[in-house]
């Protein structure tokens, strides 16, 4: 315990140990600080970081219902944007533009990579989906993404599946797909196949609708036209198809983005009890990327 | 000969009257601006780009043009490269700051700015006002020195309303390689379904595209549908050459695609005109 008296030297000593004193409460303090805060964190791990870009919550909802736009991403200085808010809309657009504050001083920010991401409330009021554009404030596009808003009565689909799409294991056959994502929803498609003897033959999938989200059912559909019509010598030619004929129920289930199960079974046997579905086809198959 | 009411009035009552008749017309002018901000019709931007398409270092002009809402239309305009995403630039119109009341009339307005992409490629335009609100958006294409690049994205399906049934679908990676394949589904001589593959091809020009039609066979039975599944191809053969002609007629703005297949065995030869299924 410090004495402290009035002559020069025992000032100093007193100064002295108050100094210590302050060391040791600041210490003390600091080590309180951190057993309080270990548990906290232990029994909080931080929040898992957004995938970068434009994420939607609910991903698809109907309209009216609150929806929350996250805009992230990593920045190229530790003055990061945030205050993400939803600019007006111009007329007719189908846009919605989220704007992002940045700092106005960017000579104090520290020049290393750094995460951001920053959330807004939006409210879509029609079904469809609305491209997602996010500014920040001075104007940089920095990610841009879909809102999709289903009808009350109608699923509507998650992501646009127009490509073309393959098993490695079935090499050689493929399927077209053609999906007015953006706009009616219809989801469209050709699958190339062989038949029993190895000749190329193709299959249309159409008169379809989305059930879920993820889940699509049509009809796989084979055309056939007339013979001949292909002027001499020639082995095929584009024709007018003159008849067509149900092979069976294509179900489209999307696993994720670049993954879809296709299903096909055929017309249902009219016995009962109605024997168990067993498809007729199944392929699992991933976009090609090019 | 008639004669105005108010010009019968003596003078200063012809003032008043001029006076009120200025008043009555601007409270209409305001109401008639009211309801038309009710139902305003939906903006248009157009973005248009001269040269089409160009090699990296060629000056293009950029036009940005449509209907504005008010008859305060965009002043000038200028063109900011996106830091953040270098496959997009900025294309800003500046709107008149000013507290002077705007006619609610719909105003035609184009404006233009220069700009000169460095690098191959489809660049985004995004067109914003001064005051940061989005106007729409367009591309720009840049093909590289030895390479032509589409002016277009041709995926779809595609097909000739005089052979409905048959279709060409086309998968373009318009905006990134470019690369352009595509299946034929039509019909052989005895009416059954078959199709080709359009692969291996090549942009001549920005409107010309040239590939191989190659046939596929496979080996082996399906076990579990009689009519056909999935199998692996065991063999391929090119069966022609497809020359595919994209056109735009001025006016229709629908892009049709004349197609020519040939093969030196003159197994496929044919012509078609094909126009995009919209759904």
């Amino acid at each position: 315990m410090a004495i402290v008296t009035c002559s020069p030297h025992g000032s100093r000593r007193s100064i002295a140990d108050a100094r210590a004193l302050i060391a040791r409460i600041r210490t003390a303090a600091l080590a309180l600080g951190c057993a309080l805060a270990l548990p906290v964190w232990a029994l909080s791990p931080p929040p898992p970081f957004p995938a970068p870009g434009v994420s939607v919550s609910p991903a698809v909802a109907a309209p009216g219902v609150p929806r929350t736009l996250t805009i992230a991403g990593v920045w190229p200085n530790s003055c990061v944007p945030g205050a993400a808010s939803i600019a007006p809309a111009v007329p007719g657009s189908n846009t919605v533009v989220v704007k992002l504050t940045v700092p106005a001083s960017p000579a104090i920010c520290l020049a290393a990579l750094t995460p951001y991401w920053s959330d807004v409330s939006y409210t879509p009021t029609q079904a469809g989906v609305q491209r997602v554009l996010a500014f920040t404030t001075d104007d940089q596009l920095i990610a841009e993404g879909d809102l999709v808003t289903q009808g009350v009565q109608k699923a509507r689909s998650l992501t646009d599946l127009t490509g073309v799409w393959h098993d490695s294991a079935t090499a050689g056959s493929g399927l077209s797909l053609l999906h007015s994502f953006a706009g009616s929803d219809t989801l469209v498609g050709a699958w190339f196949l062989f038949d029993q003897q190895g000749r190329p033959g193709w299959y249309a999938i159409q008169h379809g609708a989305w059930v879920s989200p993820t889940l699509f059912v049509g009809q796989l559909l084979a055309y056939e036209a007339a013979p001949g019509g292909c002027g001499p010598g020639q082995n095929a030619c584009p024709k007018l198809a003159t008849s067509s004929r149900l092979i069976g129920s294509v179900q489209v289930e999307v696993q994720a983005p670049d993954l879809l199960l296709v299903e096909v079974y055929g017309p249902q046997i009219l016995i009962y009890p109605p024997p168990p579905q067993v498809p007729i086809i199944r392929s699992i198959v991933t976009r090609l990327r090019f | 000969m008639t004669q105005h009411i108010i010009s019968g009035l003596p003078g200063p009552l012809r003032s008043l009257g001029q006076w009120m008749g200025i008043v009555v017309i601007a409270l209409f002018s305001y109401c008639a601006a009211a309801q038309t901000g009710l139902t305003l019709p939906p903006s248009t931007t157009i973005v248009s780009v001269a040269p089409g398409v160009a090699g990296p270092g060629t000056e293009r002009t950029i036009t940005v043009s449509g209907l504005w809402q008010d008859a305060c239309p965009p002043v000038g305009s200028s063109i900011e490269a996106s830091s953040q995403r270098p496959n997009a630039i900025v294309f800003k119109l500046s709107v008149p700051l000013t507290f002077a009341p705007c006619a609610q009339v719909l105003t035609p307005y184009s404006q233009q700015a220069k700009y000169t992409p460095t690098q191959a490629g489809v660049q985004q335009i995004i067109v914003l006002t001064n005051d940061g609100r989005f106007m729409g958006q367009g591309e720009l294409v840049t093909q590289s020195a030895g390479k032509a690049h589409s002016l277009s994205d041709l995926t779809g399906v595609w097909y000739d309303p005089a052979t409905n049934g048959s279709g060409l679908s086309l998968q373009h990676s318009f905006a990134s390689s470019d690369v352009l394949v595509g299946a034929w589904f039509m019909f052989d001589t005895q009416g059954r379904p078959i199709w080709y593959t359009v692969q291996d091809g090549e942009w001549v020009t920005p409107a010309r595209f040239e590939a191989k039609l190659l046939s596929y066979q496979a080996a082996g039975s399906c076990a579990t549908n009689p009519v056909a599944c999935p199998m692996p191809a065991v063999s391929s053969a090119q069966v022609g050459v497809i020359k595919i002609d994209v056109a735009t007629p001025a006016g229709t703005g629908e892009t049709k695609l004349s197609i020519d297949v040939s093969s030196p065995t003159g197994m496929l030869n044919f012509k078609s005109v094909v126009t995009r299924i919209l759904f």
